[in-house]
């Protein structure tokens, strides 16, 4: 049997590993779009905006009833139309109360808790699309008139 | 050391790493991801649109629940006529200083208004289409997926010309549904 040539060994060596490290290097960058997808799959999937939106839309309103006359037809006009409209079009149970020492479904005058200068009224805001759920209770302050 | 045979050790070495590699190239090419459908354009869209309609939903004045931008386009859409403000406005929204004009110069979007109507005792919802961008129906053949946004407004009271069957004339919550697809 011819001998091996065992000259340049070294040089095989090194060719070998930079091919090894180019292969590591092309997994990386084959993981890229896959990163990229469970991410934005992600951020789709997570209802930020819609509760966002209900939240913003939830404390217009709360502001608004310490001056209202008619603060039941308001609260029921809301929470029929977010219950009816969220459950049609975006495939969640949506839904809202307010002071939930006094049944949850009026502006109690006194709120559910109260400091020195501060009347706060407990908001519990509930959101659940199937995948996210997502319960917030709110205290917002009304300012004691003097 | 006995340094012989080093070749042969590297050989040895080098057909393992191969039959490695052919076994891993194997297994993952079951799942080919290609950036255009990873969602990622998608994702984008879909943030752009919610920003949009969030900036035109901020009313003008501090008072909580005050109609706003939004709010009015959509009061002055009185039945039987076509929106003329909610069309230019959003569309400037959307292509609006991200420098990626590639993506959003050729967004084209359908808003749709879903309300609850309660005349006559029984509870429904409502539809009618809203604003839909000028070249919509045409790029409906060659479109990629539609992206949904939604949006909550205030209403003070019903847009004109419709009954009372139609559309309750009081103080409401409509959603406002818009698609948005790249054309």
């Amino acid at each position: 049997m011819e001998t091996l040539n065992d000259e340049g060994q070294w040089i095989v060596m090194m060719g070998f590993l930079v091919a090894i490290g180019m292969f590591m290097l092309a997994i990386v960058i084959s993981q890229a779009p896959l990163v990229g997808q469970t991410t934005a799959e992600s951020v789709i999937e997570f209802p930020k905006n819609e509760v966002q939106d209900l939240r913003g839309k939830l404390v217009s309103m709360t502001s608004t009833l310490p001056d209202d006359t008619n603060r039941l037809t308001l609260q029921k006009r809301f929470r029929e139309d977010i219950a009816l409209l969220s459950m049609s079009r975006n495939n969640a149970i949506a839904g809202f109360g307010i002071d939930p020492l006094n049944n949850g479904n009026y502006w109690h005058e006194n709120g559910t808790y109260k400091d020195i200068e501060y009347t706060y009224h407990q908001i519990n805001i509930y959101y659940n699309n199937g995948i996210t759920k997502y319960n917030e209770n709110l205290l917002l302050p009304e300012k004691i008139q003097r | 050391m006995n340094d012989e045979g080093q070749l042969y050790t590297i050989e040895g070495v080098t057909a393992g790493i191969i039959m490695l590699v052919t076994a891993f190239t194997i297994f993952n090419s079951g799942i080919v991801y290609t950036p255009g459908d990873a969602h990622i354009s998608d994702m984008q869209i879909q943030q752009l649109g919610y920003d949009a309609l969030l900036m035109m939903d901020t009313p003008g004045e501090m008072a909580p629940l005050s109609a706003s931008p939004l709010a009015l386009m959509i009061l002055n859409k009185s039945k039987g006529t076509p929106d003329n403000e909610f069309v230019n406005s959003f569309p400037h929204y959307l292509s609006l200083g991200t420098g990626t004009t590639d993506i959003v110069d050729s967004l084209e979007y359908n808003a749709t208004i879903y309300h609850r109507v309660t005349h006559g005792g029984v509870e429904k919802v409502q539809s009618y289409l809203f604003s839909s961008s000028p070249n919509s129906e045409v790029s409906l053949l060659t479109r990629e997926p539609a992206i949904s946004v939604t949006r909550y407004v205030w209403l003070p009271r019903s847009p004109t010309g419709y009954g009372a069957s139609e559309y309750d004339n009081e103080k409401q919550l409509v959603l406002l549904e818009v698609l948005i697809w790249r054309r």
